[in-house]
């Protein structure tokens, strides 16, 4: 009994214009099949978008090349001389976390170095490193060198033939008359 | 290759097109089982159409579509009516406000006109009104029911599906149907009576 009310309840049909209307709206809507790739383009262009935004971000925080102070002696003539090689001015207070922490970017403003780079030649360095190294292990012997550098040269002789005028100055002669009027 | 893709976009569109035909009556009986009104069955039943239409290339099983339909169709519709509720609710009390500003005696003129306009009225209207009165009832139970009683009901009633049809619709074991098909009977006779 209860079925057959809601049954009768439930009987009733849609006007005849709603087919029409649900296909005049479905024609309204794009294709079933454009929605996958309009997603997939959607999401190429923002992935894109997005590495482009992170290499102009990173493009002014780029690690300079002060990561090479980290490297031993012996692994920068591994790799070859390089251009230039940044070492840090002599300190007798050594500052390896500058160039041990790795950098964080677009964080904290980039604090300026408060002191200058040098740059040197690494075939220089390596020279000096290994005039170093000799002079530790005794291969090379600085004495001679050190001798003549403390050799002071000779003050040179005092100039005695040069004779110099005395200068004289006559006096200005004075003008008769009143002051500004022609003689 | 394009004319691939048309060919694709073609075959999609006829595919759609004979689904939409074949279960537009069911759509809108199920918004209809929810909100009972022509118009408002119609609109939830049109939004669930474009809805399907967007996701028909995604619906792996094609053969699922009238199960999905019927799903989609009864969220938006007690979605559509818990929105109504609350907009009659707001309705209401705004109407509370207006009344208690006019007098009574107004109120009473229009009690006396409706009594003069029933007694007029011949006994076929007196029955409309009895048979009215008894869906309000109906319904009202119908809708005291639990949502998982009250679509097995609904469904079981549209279209004169039976148990199967039914358990394919919501996706579930035909012994659940059959037992919350009881259960929403029994519920629905307590509550008439």
């Amino acid at each position: 009994m209860i079925d057959g009310e809601i049954r009768r309840a439930l009987d009733v049909d849609p006007s005849p214009e709603f087919l029409a209307r649900v296909r005049t709206r479905i024609a309204a809507e794009p294709s079933p099949s454009r929605w996958p790739w309009s997603w997939g383009v959607a999401a190429a262009c923002a992935v894109a978008a997005s590495f482009a935004l992170a290499a102009i971000v990173s493009k002014p925080h780029e690690a300079k090349p002060v990561a090479a102070v980290a490297q031993p002696p012996h692994a920068i003539a591994e790799n070859g001389p390089p251009a230039a090689v940044a070492v840090p001015r002599y300190d007798a207070s050594p500052r390896p976390a500058r160039a041990v922490t790795p950098r964080t970017k677009s964080i904290a403003p980039q604090v300026p170095a408060p002191e200058p780079e040098i740059l040197i030649d690494p075939r220089e360095m390596r020279t000096l490193q290994a005039l170093i190294e000799g002079v530790r292990i005794g291969r090379i012997d600085l004495t001679a060198a050190q001798n003549s550098v403390s050799q002071v040269p000779a003050a040179p002789e005092p100039f005695t033939d040069i004779v110099i005028a005395p200068l004289t100055i006559e006096p200005i002669a004075l003008v008769q008359g009143a002051e500004g009027v022609r003689p | 290759m394009a004319a691939s893709l048309v060919t694709v976009d073609q075959e999609l569109e006829r595919e759609f097109e004979s689904r939409l035909t074949e279960t537009s009556t069911l759509a809108f009986r199920v918004a209809y089982g929810v909100l009972r009104h022509k118009q408002d069955a119609e609109d939830v039943a049109q939004e669930a159409f474009v809805k399907a239409y967007r996701n028909f290339r995604d619906l792996r099983n094609r053969d699922r579509f009238r199960a999905w339909l019927v799903r989609m169709t009864w969220r938006l519709a007690i979605d559509r009516r818990r929105d109504d509720r609350r907009r009659q609710a707001r309705e209401d009390r705004s109407l509370e406000v207006q009344r208690s500003a006019t007098s009574r005696s107004g109120a009473a003129d229009r009690m006396r006109t409706t009594a003069r306009v029933s007694s007029a009225q011949g006994p076929a209207i007196v029955d409309d009104l009895e048979s009215r009165e008894r869906a309000g009832q109906l319904w009202t139970a119908i809708d005291a029911l639990p949502d998982k009683l009250r679509i097995v009901i609904v469904l079981a009633n549209i279209e004169e599906h039976d148990i199967g049809e039914v358990a394919r619709l919501l996706d579930i074991p035909e012994g659940t149907v059959k037992s919350r098909l009881f259960l929403a009977r029994q519920r629905l006779k307590e509550l008439l009576q």
